[in-house]
């Protein structure tokens, strides 16, 4: 099946080291898929659970080089049964010397129903990290 | 045809109101958009410019579409770029739907032309325009390197 890549870009007011921060803390991945277990070095593995807290796949960290890039696997066992290729997920971040960030996240190897659903819920969840970052209200 | 088309989304805490003016308004998209300004009368038909804060004209066009705030249709050549002049109209359509309290919005820029250099370049531009006008909306704030027109342009 041929298979597609999504790709995402924002600019946030924050530093590399918070939004590196953001992407590997707790929050974040509660917000949408459910809690991941890794300690995001390289060749490390990571565990998705869902939200009701069940094990749902084991990914690996393909690379992690703080707080410019991480790439990850994102397993899809419904899709891998269709042969699909493994799915991953790289996060670029660029900082642009006055302030801002460059976040880029690439989604790899989706199908097309994949890459439907990927395409609505990546702008509301980069959206939703680009605003908590950029809030003055600190908890 | 093959067709080029670029397609970009972002939810924005705000409500279609107070987004439709942003896009237009030259008191916002000098904030967000390089210190340029939309000269338009805003009814379907008229003509539509940007203009550089020196004085030249960076895009124009005719508004195709207008339903404010919902929906915005704009015909869209580049004028100071000369490659980008010659491939004639592209077509820019902004639609805003609020979803809870968020707007989501939806940028499409496309040409009927295959691989178009406007599309390839307005791709790279529109993510870094549509985050800082999401900053200034939520935060009063616009991202620092979008509150000038770039020296050298």
């Amino acid at each position: 099946m041929a298979v597609s890549d999504y790709v995402y870009v924002t600019n946030i007011a924050t530093t590399p080291e918070k939004l590196w921060s953001a992407l590997t803390g707790p929050d974040f991945w509660q917000q949408f898929s459910g809690p991941v277990e890794t300690d995001w070095k390289p060749g490390s593995p990571i565990k998705y659970f869902l939200l009701d807290g069940k094990l749902y796949a084991v990914g690996v960290i393909l690379e992690s080089n703080p707080p410019y890039l991480l790439i990850q696997t994102w397993p899809n066992p419904e899709a891998e049964q269709g042969h699909d290729p493994i799915q991953r997920l790289t996060w670029k971040i660029e900082d642009s010397g006055s302030g801002t960030v460059k976040l880029t996240m690439i989604h790899e190897n989706l199908n097309e129903k994949d890459y439907q659903g990927v395409s609505q819920g990546w702008p509301s969840i980069l959206g939703k990290l680009k605003s908590s970052l950029e809030s003055h209200v600190t908890t | 045809m093959a067709s080029s088309q670029f397609v970009y989304v972002t939810y924005i805490r705000t409500t279609p109101e107070k987004l439709w003016e942003a896009l237009i308004k030259p008191e916002f998209t000098r904030q967000f958009w390089c210190e340029t300004v939309q000269e338009c009368d805003w009814e379907q038909g008229s003509k539509w410019r940007i203009m550089i804060p020196d004085g030249r004209v960076a895009d124009a066009g005719e508004v195709l579409e207008i339903n404010p705030p919902r929906k915005l249709v704009l015909s869209w050549q580049n004028e100071f770029m000369p490659e980008l002049k010659a491939e004639g109209y592209s077509r820019l359509t902004y639609l805003l739907e609020p979803l809870e309290a968020s707007v989501k919005l939806t940028v499409t820029h496309e040409m009927n032309k295959p691989e178009s250099k406007l599309i390839g370049a307005v791709s790279g531009g529109w993510p870094h325009l549509l985050a800082s006008l999401k900053s200034l909306l939520e935060t009063g704030e616009s991202l620092v390197e979008t509150r000038k027109w770039p020296e050298g342009v």
